[in-house]
């Protein structure tokens, strides 16, 4: 199974994460997923996820305007994002050590 | 908004985006497109126009990712495959729900013999090659000759057949479209090549058969188009058929028959040549025949003595259409006359 399988999952709760940190805007959330170690994630995912998180209201957005450059589009959390965001990631520690166990009681390189 | 510092290209591909996302409401196609511009800039600005790429797919997958529905009509080669792709797996999930859990098992039966075919597609792999190449035509041996090279080049066959089957070597896990389709033809083909094979191949019944036809066209006998003679019947030119003819060839050589080669029925006429001061000659025609099958043991011992002796067969027609060459004209049995000898001398230096 490639990471783009796996990133699909989870990529509400990184982009929420992300969010919950610090706000920002559309690049700067991918960069700072990327600088984490998810070197897969593909702009328009981490975009298109932004704006469904927002019309689900788990996010909040705003236009920063620019001198120098284009005005840029921001992106905070809400309340409805919080606990969002609390519920995946417990979601995410059951499920991930879930995996890890089942990984370790089976012998190496036999198939699921 | 301040347009002046964004750069072509990221003009275009965001205008592009736009394009596809053409079939949403200007209200969606804002949310989604809204800030763009500034966030193209700055991936342009971090790596550079070349990370770009295709709008296609960039449009496709903010469109995934937003929750939307996709596009209605699909338009380029993808979707096509893509297309594929569902198709094969969806009539693999409805072959598999079909067949697994019928009684008795077996559908899991033929999965465990896997490895059997893996080694029969090797074999009918290498025979199919055989056969094109042509080293004995349709006759066939168990182990494809291949010039020599029968044997290494099978157990390749088999090694490669069993990887790809284990799906160590192609095409993986990460299967497109194109190589399952083209393992799928692949195995169709060895499939319909089982029954061509097998047919071609040596089958133990009638290996007496072939050893017998060997011997047979081993011996002389005349032939016609391929099919044995056991009799002759000649006429002149008259079209009359005649009697106690002595055949040789150009050699000087009697034309013979084979006299145990079996006709188009496959079977064999008893035929009973006629002598000279020499002893049995099988060029002159036509040779008495056997009446019938009666009586067969009596004629072995003294055909001509007993109750049932050979007899002349009719021949095939009573008289058949006179036939003419230039060299030789109607008078041609009499020889004696000036011109007639004069041709006969010429014909004899030809001769």
């Amino acid at each position: 199974m490639d990471t783009t399988q796996l990133l699909k999952g989870v990529l509400d709760l990184a982009v929420l994460a992300v969010v919950d940190a610090e706000d920002g805007y559309g690049y700067d959330v991918v960069r700072r997923l990327r600088a984490g170690g998810l070197d897969d994630v593909g702009d328009a995912s981490v975009y298109g996820t932004l704006r469904r998180l927002y019309a689900a209201g788990a996010l909040t957005s705003y236009v920063v305007p620019s001198d120098e450059g284009p005005h840029r589009k921001y992106y905070g959390i809400t309340p409805v994002g919080r606990s969002q965001l609390k519920r995946q990631r417990d979601d995410w520690h059951t499920f991930s050590s879930t995996v890890s166990r089942i990984l370790q009681g089976t012998p190496e390189g036999a198939t699921a | 908004m301040n347009t002046v510092s964004i750069s072509p290209e990221v003009l275009d591909f965001a205008a592009a985006v736009r394009q596809e996302l053409s079939d949403l409401s200007s209200d969606e196609r804002e949310e989604l497109v809204g800030g763009l511009d500034a966030d193209l800039s700055d991936l342009v600005a971090e790596r550079g126009t070349g990370a770009l790429g295709d709008p296609v797919e960039y449009a496709r997958e903010l469109r995934a990712a937003a929750g939307l529905p996709a596009q209605g009509r699909g338009r380029t080669r993808q979707p096509l495959l893509q297309r594929l792709a569902g198709l094969l797996d969806r009539a693999h999930a409805r072959w598999d729900r079909s067949v697994t859990g019928l009684p008795g098992g077996p559908w899991e039966l033929l999965v465990s013999l896997q490895p059997v075919w893996w080694v029969l597609r090797a074999y009918v792999a290498c025979q199919t090659v055989d056969i094109v190449l042509g080293d004995g035509g349709w006759d066939m041996r168990w182990v494809p000759s291949l010039m020599g090279w029968g044997i290494p080049v099978l157990t390749v066959a088999v090694l490669v057949s069993t990887q790809i089957g284990r799906g160590r070597w192609w095409p993986g896990r990460t299967s497109r479209v194109g190589e399952r389709l083209l393992l799928l033809v692949l195995n169709l083909f060895a499939i319909g090549m089982v029954p061509v094979v097998s047919a071609s191949l040596p089958h133990l019944g009638y290996g007496d058969a072939y050893l017998s036809e060997q011997y047979w066209s081993d011996r002389e006998g005349l032939t016609n188009d391929g099919t044995a003679v056991t009799n002759v019947f000649p006429y002149d030119a008259e079209g009359r058929p005649l009697v106690g003819v002595q055949l040789y060839d150009q050699d000087g050589q009697p034309l013979a028959v084979d006299p145990d080669l079996p006709d188009d029925r496959g079977e064999v006429t008893w035929t009973y040549p006629w002598t000279n001061v020499n002893g049995t000659v099988w060029n002159t025609f036509p040779m008495p025949v056997a009446p019938d099958a009666e009586g067969f043991w009596e004629r072995m011992e003294s055909p001509w003595t007993s109750t049932t002796p050979p007899q002349l067969p009719e021949p095939p027609a009573a008289s058949v259409p006179p036939a003419s060459s230039p060299a030789v004209d109607g008078t041609r049995r009499d020889r004696a006359t000036g011109d007639r000898g004069r041709e006969q001398s010429r014909g004899d230096r030809r001769g």
